[in-house]
């Protein structure tokens, strides 16, 4: 286990969907297939943050759930510490679960309504075997790490504010011990003041604990800071990966160019628009009038 | 007074409150009917018979002398009980086969199950009861060691009727919450499918069930007053309004108004009261009610 | 620099929501003015009642919520208290909305074309093939290609960019003084969201429609308006032109809010954050309310109200704003 890479390998994953379409065309057995993710390979090392980037559509969250194994990819291998993930025996497959978790988007869905926090955790703990006594201690300490109030353990997950929800959605993914962290969109519902303390968190855990963590995001700004290597995805391909600093300065691939100039830059952007009038704008509508032209 | 409020709050505000209210006092009479009522509503009096209303008999009495307020109590039993079971058979299995459906969704036992229930619930309720009751008799089927009453046969039928409604609307509440990102974290944890659907996914889809399940009790007293009315469900002399609206409404021409009105005004309470509770429920169940906790936005 | 009688007019606004048995208030006290034709940008966090200011316009608060005073001016008029009949028809015609989810405000059963459609035509006195003309032309404005086409389009046939385009051409169908925009961009990608924004900025330039844009991202805001508002517990906590509260804001919370944005640049390390959380509405604040959570607040902040800062075009309520 010494070789850090290869330590978390996605080669060459596809995930097709089959459009939907009449039931004569599906009989004939010609329904059209479209691929959310379309022959990506990626190499994450351990205790790195992996950024990836892209905007909704373009199969980062299929992805994401290929890697936490919520869904199985149409080809291509997903390996983890040298080993094919899908070829695992029952007790591998469940020490792969627990050392692969997930924070998801904070939508008010990611927590259930009708349990209290300290359910939330402990159920997950339960889910490790960890009950009673130790239990106790451990959502004790997960509420410390987190950042989060024990008086909060009474309340139900609408009592809470966005901020608190997604830590305790961080809390109920460190409760299973994790070696790999997916973070979908973990911040992109919450205030801007707040962002930067849930990615300081898990840029936190990833020096304090070690973890691995892979941040999916569509704010460029965000991934760039806190990520060691990041990764740009569009139309269910890579097009472009390296060191933030490299992507952002010196971004080769047409996509992430328009991505970099549509962040919002406050009065600078004020004085490009007035410079250059409208036109600059019209210029970038053309991928979503693609987009739309495909859905037709 | 604290603890009053709480209670209206729990049935969705004061109309919710009052239709719980009439629905207990309901319940609890046709319960301690014996205790209740003031007379025995199969005691034949024929001198007294077709009284007006008076202080001895509150409602007056029908064309044999049987108090028509005893009636009406006793008659609770039956309009209650009938639509009561039916109501509990429709949700155990309607509930199981909802939650069976989500389980095996994305394969061709899902989509038979959906299609069979559409088909049954294309159907009116009260034309299937009628058409069921008409094929099957009025009268106690014999079944080997075993007797069918009439009010048992359209409580059973009353009931598998209820299922298509419940079950849909079981697993359109249960699709909605297996796709919710609690429930992967729960499949992250390495519970199973199995488990997540009862300790996660029910809970959350029983609100509308029993909001639907109140509304069926209405619907269950206006289907058993219906099929009684007509001569289909619970057989005299035993009392239910449907059969007291159906004999009522040979006096009215003659004046004896009692007979009917009675009767009648005890399944209009009945099934506002409910429909009161029901929507009361709905509005406390709908998370967009529940504000002033948390944050507002 | 503004005119004596602006388009819109907000004095000593209190919005309250019950909280168990009693009123409590959210918004505290806002003044706020937007000129014809300008754009008045209002941030601040979830919670700072922003989008209820913002609702208290047309008045279309949310159930549990009412104005408890304060006057509402609008073009001479005040809409507090207006008969709901009139507030009906200014509704319709002089103040228009567009929101963060635009399912919300599109039928979805009705082609997007007729809906712009029918709302022209119920308010104003225009022919039937004046309408369809005027309907392309605002289509093509908010950035739709092939108008004809789309017009027979269902919203959920279009895109979230398209749709929020398409609200926009049936809010500003009625040619209204006043367009509210709250948190338009939230739920779009970043792409789309420049996009949007280039929209709303050629229509206020080309229709010159007065706008009311409500986000937390002070970025975006700097990218098309000319005033801003920084709302924080229910109080606009600075107000003045964007370049100067770029250049040098007075209040703590607008400073560390700026420090917040992520931007591209070279800086690495922990992300900038307003440490804490914004107070509770139902929460009794003295003093300062953003004194638990500021870095420059001394004991006078967490006692006592701190006054109003003024310059020519500049406010600021801060102790420390001088």
């Amino acid at each position: 286990m010494a070789k850090t890479e290869g330590f978390f390998e996605l080669q060459d994953i596809r995930k097709e969907y089959a459009l939907r379409r009449g039931l004569l065309q599906r009989l004939r057995g010609g329904a059209p297939r479209v691929a959310a993710v379309d022959g990506v390979s990626l190499s994450i090392e351990r205790g790195a943050i992996f950024g990836l980037v892209g905007e909704s559509g373009c199969g980062k969250s299929t992805l994401a759930q290929i890697i936490v194994r919520l869904i199985e990819p149409t080809a291509g291998k997903v390996v983890y510490r040298g080993a094919d993930v899908a070829r695992l025996k029952a007790e591998e497959q469940r020490t792969f679960r627990h050392a692969v978790q997930m924070v998801f988007q904070d939508t008010g869905s990611s927590l259930n309504p009708r349990k209290r926090i300290r359910r939330v955790l402990a159920e997950a703990l339960a889910a490790r075997s960890v009950t009673g006594a130790a239990a106790e201690g451990e959502i004790a300490s997960l509420m410390h790490q987190v950042g989060l109030d024990a008086m909060l353990l009474r309340r139900f997950p609408h009592e809470l504010s966005g901020g608190q929800r997604q830590r305790v959605g961080i809390a109920r993914a460190l409760a299973m011990k994790p070696e790999v962290l997916v973070a979908d969109e973990p911040v992109s519902a919450l205030d801007v003041s707040l962002q930067g303390q849930i990615i300081n968190l898990l840029s936190d855990l990833n020096r304090e604990l070690g973890l691995t963590i892979i941040l999916i995001s569509h704010d460029l700004a965000v991934v760039a800071r806190v990520c060691t290597q990041i990764a740009v995805m569009n139309a269910g391909k890579i097009v472009e990966r390296g060191a933030p600093r490299q992507v952002l300065f010196h971004p080769t691939d047409p996509y992430t160019r328009m991505l970099i100039a549509s962040v919002p830059r406050g009065l600078a952007g004020r004085s490009r628009r007035q410079g250059l009038g409208p036109a600059a704008v019209d210029g970038a509508a053309a991928p979503e009038d693609e987009r739309q032209a495909a859905a037709d | 007074m604290n603890r009053l409020r709480r209670l209206v709050h729990f049935f969705g505000g004061p109309a919710g409150f009052a239709g719980g209210c009439i629905a207990g006092l309901l319940l609890l009479s046709s319960i301690f009917a014996p205790l209740v009522a003031p007379y025995d509503p199969l005691a034949v009096n024929i001198l007294d018979k077709l009284l007006e209303p008076d202080e001895t008999h509150w409602m007056g009495t029908d064309q044999s002398g049987r108090d028509v307020l005893s009636r009406v109590i006793w008659g609770s039993r039956a309009s209650l009980a009938v639509a009561g079971f039916a109501v509990v058979i429709g949700v155990t299995f309607g509930v199981a086969i909802g939650l069976f459906a989500t389980w095996v969704r994305g394969g061709w036992l899902e989509q038979a199950i959906m299609r069979v229930l559409e088909a049954v619930s294309s159907i009116p309720l009260l034309i299937w009861a009628i058409a069921l009751v008409g094929i099957f008799g009025v009268r106690d089927v014999q079944w080997g060691p075993l007797t069918i009453s009439s009010e048992l046969k359209l409580m059973v039928l009353l009931g598998l009727l209820y299922i298509p409604t419940l079950a849909r609307l079981t697993y359109i509440s249960a699709l909605a919450e297996v796709a919710s990102n609690y429930v992967a974290a729960r499949r992250l944890q390495g519970v199973g499918e199995l488990r997540i659907l009862f300790s996660d996914v029910l809970p959350n889809c029983l609100s509308p069930v029993i909001v639907q399940a109140t509304l069926m009790l209405a619907i269950g007293i206006i289907v058993e007053a219906a099929v009684s009315f007509v001569g289909l469900g619970v057989q005299p002399p035993t009392p239910s309004w449907g059969n007291m609206l159906s004999n009522g409404r040979n006096y009215l021409i003659s004046g004896e108004w009692w007979l009917s009105v009675f009767p009648g005004a005890a399944i209009s309470l009945t099934v506002v009261a409910f429909n009161l509770l029901g929507d009361g429920l709905r509005d406390r169940f709908d998370p967009r009610h529940s504000t002033t906790m948390g944050y507002a936005t | 620099m503004m005119p004596a009688d602006p388009l819109l007019r907000i004095d000593g606004l209190h919005i309250s929501f019950k909280a168990g048995q009693q009123w409590r208030d959210v918004v505290r006290g806002v003044d706020l003015r937007v000129a014809a034709g300008e754009v008045v940008g209002l941030v601040g966090e979830s919670g700072s009642g922003k989008s209820l200011t913002a609702l208290s316009i047309p008045q279309v608060l949310p159930p549990g919520a009412r104005i408890s005073s304060g006057r509402i001016v609008f073009d001479g008029t005040d809409l507090v208290g207006l008969p709901r009949k009139a507030m009906n028809e200014r509704r319709g015609r002089d103040i228009a909305m567009i929101f963060q989810d635009p399912l919300t405000a599109l039928n979805p059963v009705i082609p997007v074309g007729r809906q712009i459609y029918d709302s022209m035509r119920t308010h104003q006195a225009i022919g039937h093939k004046a309408a369809l003309a005027r309907i392309e032309e605002l289509l093509a404005l908010v950035g739709i290609r092939h108008p004809r086409e789309r017009m027979r389009a269902y919203p959920h046939e279009l895109s979230g960019g398209m749709r929020q385009r398409v609200m926009t051409a049936l809010a500003v169908s009625s040619n209204p003084k006043l367009l509210i925009a709250d948190e338009p961009t939230t739920a779009l990608d970043v792409t789309v969201q420049a996009q949007v924004i280039g929209m709303l900025d050629r229509i206020r330039r080309e229709l010159g429609i007065a706008v009311l844009f409500i986000s937390h991202n002070l970025d975006l805001i700097a990218e098309i308006c000319d005033r801003v508002c920084v709302m924080y517990a229910g109080k606009v906590v600075e107000s003045s032109s964007v370049e100067s509260v770029f250049a040098a804001p007075r209040h703590p919370y607008t400073r560390q809010l700026l420090r917040c944005i992520p931007r591209l640049d070279a800086d690495t390390g922990p992300m900038p954050t307003i440490p804490g959380l914004p107070p509770r509405f139902d929460s009794d604040l003295v003093g300062c309310p953003f004194a638990p959570r500021c870095d420059e607040a001394s004991d006078r902040c967490r006692t006592s109200e701190p006054p109003t800062w003024r310059e020519p075009g500049h406010l600021a309520v801060c102790w420390d704003a001088a």
